[in-house]
């Protein structure tokens, strides 16, 4: 572990290292995007912070050895009614495109469409990478639910499951 | 000491594999873990790594509400990989892709596929890229027994054989996210 990172930062930047959520905030500034606070959830050791990018909540999530990048927009469906369009267009969302997931939130009475990308930062990353890997997971996510909204447009399933 | 990302190559996966015990055989440019519950194809592509493949377990079309429900369930709560399905026919050459239009004809199955995916700039170190294969192939084994619950009565494979579901349920913990916000 590099002793002499603070007085040569950018040794330090190429330098492969732990990802912590002050990391990510610093990387996300370099793309003028400032997160909110970082707040603990209940899950031990998992650090949270979030932004409102393009009307979407897009939280950042640091744990367990992974860095989540996560999109989430309410969409006004009722859970109970059990159409299963969203989950059919997440569905064929994922399956023509590798990258991110999309899935639907059903637990809570209103579904919520969730675009996600994971990133193993177990080993670390250098700026570079941890650069590379934020800039194409928070477009990724944002592109996700567009493809999903749209998607979900074509299907006519008003009051019948498929 | 630290290590320096370098480009990713077949010859740098197969070499972890090797180092892990882990058979593989290496197809066209691809590095194939098989074994009788799944198989993964790690590729090595212009800005990314992929490890795709399937469950070899074959669903009745009937299940398809189902099929829909656990996918997404898996998707939702676990990190890794990307759970999808499609309806196949089952074919001699192998199996194809079934009319969605028409519906399952009768022999019809659905086949699980997985895909997990890496960003690789301007390259890996070895120990970066020994944790992302790793965990995938750990995933991957968290996801067969997954599906394996959720299809008990899963007795053939998508390419006409016999399909066993081991009658011992041991499962070691696959890396989970939270399931609310």
């Amino acid at each position: 572990m590099s002793s002499t990172s603070e007085n040569n930062p950018a040794g330090n930047a190429a330098e492969v290292r732990e990802v912590t959520m002050e990391r990510v905030r610093d990387i996300m500034r370099t793309f003028d995007v400032e997160l909110g606070e970082p707040a603990t959830t209940a899950i031990p050791g998992a650090v949270v912070s979030g932004i409102n990018l393009n009307g979407f909540d897009v939280h950042f999530i640091v744990m367990g050895g992974y860095l989540l990048v996560r999109a989430d927009r309410p969409t006004g469906e009722k859970t109970e009614d059990g159409n299963p369009g969203l989950f059919l267009a997440c569905h064929a969302v994922n399956s023509s495109s590798p990258l991110p997931k999309s899935v639907v939130i059903d637990r809570t009475p209103e579904l919520i469409v969730r675009t996600e990308v994971e990133i193993l930062i177990g080993a670390g990353m250098n700026d570079a990478q941890l650069r590379a890997n934020l800039g194409a997971a928070v477009d990724g996510v944002l592109e996700a639910q567009d493809k999903v909204a749209q998607v979900r447009a074509t299907y006519d399933l008003p009051n019948e499951p498929a | 000491m630290t290590e320096t990302p370098t480009p990713v190559t077949t010859e740098r996966i197969a070499a972890i594999l090797q180092d892990e015990g882990i058979p593989y055989e290496i197809i066209g440019g691809s590095v194939m873990v098989a074994y009788a519950e799944f198989g993964i194809y790690f590729g090595v592509y212009d800005q990314a790594i992929g490890a795709a493949g399937n469950w070899s377990g074959a669903v009745d079309p009937s299940l398809i509400t189902v099929a829909l429900g656990a996918t997404n369930e898996w998707n939702l709560t676990q990190i890794t990989p990307m759970l999808a399905f499609s309806v196949l026919t089952p074919g001699e050459e192998g199996p194809t892709p079934s009319n969605p239009a028409e519906g399952p004809k009768p022999g019809d199955v659905i086949s699980f596929a997985f895909r997990r995916t890496g960003i690789l700039g301007e390259g890996w170190t070895h120990n970066q890229l020994g944790a992302w294969l790793m965990t995938t192939i750990e995933q991957v084994i968290s996801l067969v027994r997954f599906l394996e619950r959720q299809f008990p009565e899963t007795t053939t494979t998508i390419t006409g054989g016999e399909y066993i579901i081991p009658a011992d349920d041991t499962t070691n913990t696959p890396a989970t996210e939270e399931a609310e916000r």
